[in-house]
């Protein structure tokens, strides 16, 4: 059985977002992460890092002197990195913290000077700040004033609340200025020692290979090891332990599906495995060894299986694809 | 054993068409948004700077009045202003100009501004972009594209 052919449209979507990310790939840290969970997002507009009206220092280091907009760059006295999303996009927190501050009141269109937002308190000094979300009633804020939260977790959902043209996230990074004695914005695009750029979604993974890419053929009762290989593609680097970024291999399609096909040594009936190794950094290849059991019934069936960092997310499976595993059981002793 | 992730084509092929907001239309209702394009008045002056036109049928903002063009900016091709605020012009325009055969090659919504750059029957590519006027509602532009 030929391993999975994608598709040229696949082919062309994993190729621009190999070319986007291509700076990133050098630059892949395990602090922050982009506040979403679709590489796709691309950048409307970055931080003006000139204060001065009229006058415009984008992202990449030019300056324009027009007070002009100039898309994909910057606009005057922009104080956020602005990324489309359609209404009601999930908004994932860009590192651990503390929600210090939110407000949900407002309509999720609603337009005028304030917004609905997050704020959290992260343990380097720094906060985040995510703005024009969808209101609370609207499923808008997931999280509450106090509420510790980890990397990569959902906190919002998208609006356009506020001073919003267009549906979008305002994501904007604050450092505490002593001079002002007040969180000030800061550039988390040109602070390259800390922030990735173009940057990298929280959990994002590629196919690399597995143990039988054809059909597993298990004698009814007996159980054999499968194993599959992943390439972490995303910006936090995989666990096999804890809380935070522990990545496992669990059915899916339904997510979270009791297996027939459990062997002794998962941890869940929907839980295939834990990541095989201690940790797996972004860009390295993570194995998943698990056992498969015969079920009872002889025939034909397939198991489909989907990463999950455990307590935070599923990984997008429309750009993992829809990894499974081929399964025939018989009656025969060999 | 990998399948194509079908769901992919649907999302590249929503990534290309643009992001429309169609649950955030204009007051006035959506059928009655578009309508028949008259160019903006150009500036009365003895000036010699010529400009592009808008092509008939360009989708306009229900309720947009057209304003004068500076002579300084021939980029400039129309410029309206509304009372409709906040996404009104940008999801308008995003949902509008492909219907009308303008396709939309980036979208850019913002704070203080949004910019979407389509492609004009020339083959040029163009802009519309929306931001917040003085008085409180939005100034639309179109104009050449430029960086």
């Amino acid at each position: 059985m030929s391993r999975g052919a994608r598709s040229a449209a696949v082919s062309v979507l994993l190729e621009l977002a190999a070319t986007v990310l291509s700076t990133a790939s050098a630059l892949a840290t395990d602090d922050y992460t982009l506040p979403f969970y679709d590489p796709s997002v691309t950048l409307s507009y970055g931080v003006d890092r000139d204060v001065a009206l009229n006058r415009q220092l984008d992202w990449t280091g030019q300056v324009w002197n027009d007070g002009l907009t100039h898309y994909g760059r910057v606009y005057d006295q922009h104080t956020g990195v602005d990324y489309p999303m359609v209404l009601r996009s999930e908004v994932a927190a860009a590192k651990d913290g503390t929600v210090v501050d939110l407000e949900g009141g407002f309509g999720t269109t609603q337009f005028g000077q304030f917004g609905n937002f997050v704020r959290i308190q992260h343990a380097d000094g720094r906060q985040t700040l995510y703005y024009h979300l969808a209101s609370a009633a609207d499923g808008g804020i997931a999280v509450g004033v106090g509420d510790a939260v980890v990397a990569g977790q959902r906190i919002a959902r998208s609006g356009c609340s506020g001073n919003c043209h267009g549906a979008h996230l305002h994501f904007e990074l604050l450092v505490w200025s002593t001079s002002a004695e007040a969180f000030k914005p800061a550039d988390p695009l040109a602070e390259r020692r800390w922030t990735t750029w173009p940057g990298r979604v929280p959990f994002d993974a590629a196919y690399v290979r597995e143990s039988n890419a054809g059909t597993e053929v298990i004698r009814r009762g007996a159980t054999i090891t499968h194993w599959v290989e992943f390439r972490n593609t995303g910006g936090r680097t995989w666990r096999n332990s804890g809380t935070t970024s522990r990545v496992g291999l669990a059915t899916w399609n339904p997510a979270a599906h009791a297996s027939v096909f459990r062997a002794s040594d998962w941890p869940y009936s929907w839980m295939a495995t834990a990541l095989d190794a201690t940790s797996v950094l972004p860009d390295g290849v993570g194995r998943f060894t698990f056992g498969l059991k015969g079920s009872p019934d002889v025939g034909s069936y397939t198991e489909s299986f989907n990463l999950q960092s455990q307590g935070v997310h599923w990984f997008d499976y429309r750009r993992l694809g829809n990894y499974y595993v081929p399964i025939v059981v018989s009656n025969t002793t060999e | 054993m990998q399948r194509s992730p079908i769901w992919s084509v649907v999302l590249l092929s929503v990534l290309v068409v643009g992001c429309s907001s169609p649950e955030v239309s204009s007051p006035s209702g959506a059928a009655s948004q578009a309508t028949s394009a008259s160019s903006p008045p150009a500036e009365a002056s003895a000036s010699v700077v010529e400009r592009q036109t808008l092509p008939s049928g360009f989708p306009i903002l229900s309720g947009a009045v057209a304003m004068v063009m500076p002579a300084d900016d021939p980029g400039l091709i129309g410029l309206w202003e509304s009372d409709q605020v906040g996404s009104a012009a940008y999801d308008f325009y995003a949902e509008a100009l492909p219907v009308a055969g303008y396709p939309i090659v980036g979208v850019y919504p913002g704070g203080d501004v949004a910019l979407i750059r389509f492609r004009a029957p020339s083959g040029d590519i163009w802009q519309v972009v929306a931001h917040g006027a003085v008085d409180g509602g939005t100034t639309i532009e179109v104009r050449l594209d430029r960086p």
